[in-house]
Order: structure tokens, then C-alpha cells, then sequence
């Protein structure tokens, strides 16, 4: 017999993961699957042959003959004595070069519609402590939720950025601040229609979108530098350099190369310390969509002037 | 197709998604659910016959993920746990999630095992390979330390 708040905590469990991010690739699993086992059989089968090449070796030595079958067999066996030496790693379907890795990263970036994206970062200035800021960006409208701070210091923004009929860029923008429970919302204008043709597909958001890998991508020359573990992801690090300068380190997931972090260095002439962004693609429920498209004013809060 | 591969087929399509709901509750990120129960259904279709033969596999691919995700919990960098801070009943599971993920691992397998998939006492004994009794205490330590967490976040489970 399960207690109430036994109860209550399996319900939660089940809100929590009643979200499908996705189905699994089972023909995929089953094709790893079998290569798997084919190299299975073949470590296993290889271990065979060298037990036979010693013996093969054994009886030809003691009738001092060296035949054709004996040599290679013999060399087999002095190579591998369980056999398991013999079988060289499988090698990689695809060589990972800068190139490759590049092209997925921004292949990758060009195709985020299914989820919405979650970017942790710090802020960055010489002498003020760093402050976390956490970022939620809808990549269908380009949408984001900036939520900083706790207590007091609190507040949540959120920022909504469009061309309108006239191609002058709008943007409307919400702030509630928790500790003296007010709010604002101002809708700013850009200083005249845009030149030349109005960018494709929404405005704004903060995340590895295909214009901002291909801005990371362009600003120097890539490196690859390893294959650390980030957030519970096998990754590849790209370091992109300008010159001798690193000017950012780029973590892709290895599978699906969606970028998981980013470090923006500001070079030996600033004194700023890096600012280090790790992302999470987390599946579009409809109320994390509702919530990062809609600001919510708590009830009982004020309004007032921007920037108060 | 063979009938290894028509079984498997099968078994993987029904099972696919619990078993990631599991694997997302215990490392707290979906990529990383998806990668365990992949490599977690591809040793089992590696030696199908053999989980055929254990009579029950469910019970014994449920085995095979929860040794892969010891595995990964083992390795030097653990997902870090996400923390959106929206003002509902969002937040407050997320604040759960997060929780769970402070929790350690032993605790988090019985509390998504007993809680999650409904096992019960025995059979979680059983997929932990540990004393009935200790299950009881490793799930009363677990609640403990959620109701701690969230009180601490001024919520209540």
C-alpha cells in the first residue's frame, strides 16, 4: 500500500517523462547489433585459427617442414596468441575531419524545429561577479524567456523580435521582477525599414541556430582538440581560431552533432573572462512552448515604467 | 527477416519507450536516455537467445540498462541537472527531476523502479540484485532527501 505522498511522487515520475522526444531508430539498433555480433564471431572464430596455428606450427616444427599453410598460420599465432589481438577496431564509417564535423554541426543547425532550446550561460564583465543566466528559445519564432537570478534579484524577460509590414524591426519585450513584484513591457522600434531584403525566418532567439554556427564557424580556422565528455554527451571540441588566437571552442554531440557547448574567448587584450554557454535540446511539450512564447504575469504584481 | 530479428523487432517497439522514460529519470537528459537504451537494445539483440532463454526479457534488458547506466554514471563527467524556473506545476517537477538527480544512484534506480515502473519490493530487489530490505531503506532515505530538496524550494511533494 502505497502513502499519499508515495502516490503523488509516482504521478509526478509519470508527468515528467510523459513527453516523446522522439522514437528510437530500431532498424539502426539493429544494424549495430549485427556488426557487433558478426565482430563477435569474428574475434571468436580469429581465436580459432591461431589455437589451429600453434598446433599447425607444433606438428610442422616436429616434422621440420614449412609449408605454405604453416607460415601463415604460424605467423597468425605469433601474432595473436588468444587470437583477440588480431582483430583491429572497427574503423570509423566516416573519417572525422574539421570539414566533416563542420558540415554536420551546421547541417544540424539548420534543422532544430522539433525542439526548444535551453542555453545556460554566464555573464562576463571585469571586476562584477558572474551571474548565471538561463536562456529559452523557440526556434520556430525565434521566441526567447531569459530567466536570471533568485529572491530578490530575481526576474524573468522575455523578448519577441519581428519585421513588420513596413520592415522596420520590432521588438516586445516583458520583464517581471519577483522581489518587488513589478513589471514592464516595452515595445521597442528599430530606427527605420531594414535595407535590402528582410531576413528569412524568425528574428532573435539566443542559440546554435544556423546563423549563429555559421558566425562561430566563419571567425577563424577549425581545430579538432578532443572528445570530452559535456552534460552526459560524447562530444567533439572545435577549437576556431583567428589568427593564434582562439576565438571560440564549439562541443557537438558526437551522434547527432547538436552543439551542447559553447566558449567565447575575448583574446590576451581583454581582460574579460570567457563566457561558457551549455545548451540542451529539450523536447517542444506544449506548455514549455506556452510558456516561452507567452509571458506570464504573476497575479498581484505591478505594473510600471521600463526599466524601474 | 529472421526470427531473431522479427522478436527483437518486436520487443524493441514495445518496449522502447518505457525504457527511455526510465533512462531519462535516471541521467536527467533525454540525448542521454536515447544513447543508453540504444546501446542498451543492441547488446540485448547481441545475445537475444540468451535473453529468450532468461524467461522473462523484459526483466533482463531492464538489467542490461541499469548496468549501463552505472557505467556512464561512473565516468568522470555526470550530466548536470537542468533547471528551468518557471512559476507552476512545471517548475515544481522540474525542481523533482533535479532532485532525483542529486540523489545517489542506488537510491534513484529503487525510487524510478518502485515509482516509475511500479515494481515492487521484490522484483526491485531482485533488478538491483539487494536485499528486500534494503530496498525499503533505500527508498525511505530517497523520499526523505525529495522532501528535504523541495521543502528546501518551497514546494511539497
Amino acid at each position: 500500500m502505497k502513502s499519499p505522498e508515495e502516490i503523488r511522487l509516482s504521478h509526478d515520475l509519470h508527468r515528467i517523462v510523459d513527453v516523446r522526444p522522439g522514437d528510437l531508430d530500431i532498424d539502426a539498433i539493429e544494424r549495430s547489433g549485427q556488426r557487433q555480433r558478426r565482430r563477435g564471431l569474428a574475434v571468436r572464430g580469429l581465436a580459432g585459427v591461431a589455437v589451429l596455428g600453434v598446433a599447425v606450427v607444433g606438428s610442422l616444427a616436429a616434422a621440420n617442414h614449412s609449408g605454405t599453410a604453416g607460415r601463415v598460420a604460424g605467423q597468425a599465432a605469433a601474432r595473436t596468441p588468444t587470437g583477440k589481438a588480431a582483430v583491429q577496431p572497427a574503423s570509423p564509417a566516416n573519417v572525422e575531419t574539421v570539414a566533416y564535423v563542420e558540415k554536420h554541426i551546421a547541417a544540424t543547425a539548420s534543422n532544430l524545429d522539433n525542439y526548444l532550446v535551453k542555453s545556460v550561460s554566464n555573464t562576463s564583465s571585469v571586476g562584477t561577479p558572474s551571474v548565471e543566466i538561463t536562456i529559452w528559445t523557440d526556434p520556430r519564432t525565434g521566441n526567447t524567456m531569459l530567466q536570471q537570478g533568485s529572491g530578490a534579484g530575481r526576474l524573468t524577460y522575455w523578448e519577441h523580435d519581428y519585421f513588420d509590414s513596413d520592415r522596420v524591426l520590432q521588438s516586445d519585450q516583458t520583464q517581471v521582477n519577483y522581489g518587488p513584484r513589478t513589471w514592464w513591457k516595452y515595445d521597442m522600434q528599430g530606427d527605420g525599414p531594414v535595407q535590402g531584403p528582410v531576413p528569412s525566418g524568425p528574428v532573435g532567439g539566443d542559440y546554435p541556430g544556423p546563423a549563429q554556427v555559421k558566425q562561430w564557424l566563419d571567425s577563424g580556422v577549425g581545430k579538432i582538440v578532443g572528445h570530452p565528455y559535456v552534460d552526459g554527451h560524447q562530444t567533439v571540441e572545435l577549437s576556431i581560431s583567428a589568427g593564434s588566437v582562439e576565438v571560440h571552442a564549439i562541443f557537438a554531440d558526437v551522434h547527432t552533432y547538436q552543439v551542447v557547448r559553447s566558449i567565447k574567448y575575448f583574446g590576451p587584450q581583454s581582460d574579460a573572462p570567457p563566457i561558457t554557454a551549455n545548451y540542451q535540446w529539450v523536447p517542444r511539450t506544449s506548455a514549455m512552448v506556452k510558456l516561452v512564447n507567452n509571458p506570464v504575469i504573476p497575479a498581484g504584481f505591478t505594473q510600471v515604467p521600463v526599466g524601474d | 527477416m529472421s526470427g531473431r530479428s522479427e522478436e527483437f523487432r518486436e520487443f524493441a517497439r514495445d518496449r522502447g519507450w518505457p525504457l527511455q522514460q526510465t533512462a531519462y529519470l535516471l541521467c536527467g537528459d533525454w540525448h542521454a536516455a536515447q544513447d543508453v537504451v540504444q546501446e542498451t537494445l543492441i547488446k540485448a539483440y547481441r545475445h537475444w537467445p540468451r535473453v529468450k532463454r532468461a524467461g522473462n526479457p523484459d526483466a533482463y534488458v531492464r538489467g542490461i540498462l541499469l548496468n549501463e547506466v552505472r557505467d556512464r554514471w561512473r565516468r568522470p563527467e555526470k550530466a548536470e541537472p537542468a533547471v528551468p524556473d518557471a512559476s507552476d506545476d512545471i517548475a515544481r517537477r522540474d525542481r523533482l527531476r533535479q532532485a532525483l538527480l542529486e540523489l545517489p544512484l542506488q537510491q534513484r534506480m529503487t525510487v524510478v523502479l518502485r515509482y516509475l515502473e511500479d515494481q515492487t519490493q521484490v522484483e526491485t530487489a531482485k533488478l538491483l540484485g539487494c536485499s528486500e530490505g534494503t530496498v525499503k531503506s533505500q527508498s525511505s532515505r530517497a523520499l526523505g532527501t525529495l522532501r528535504t530538496f523541495l521543502t528546501r524550494t518551497e514546494s511539497k511533494l
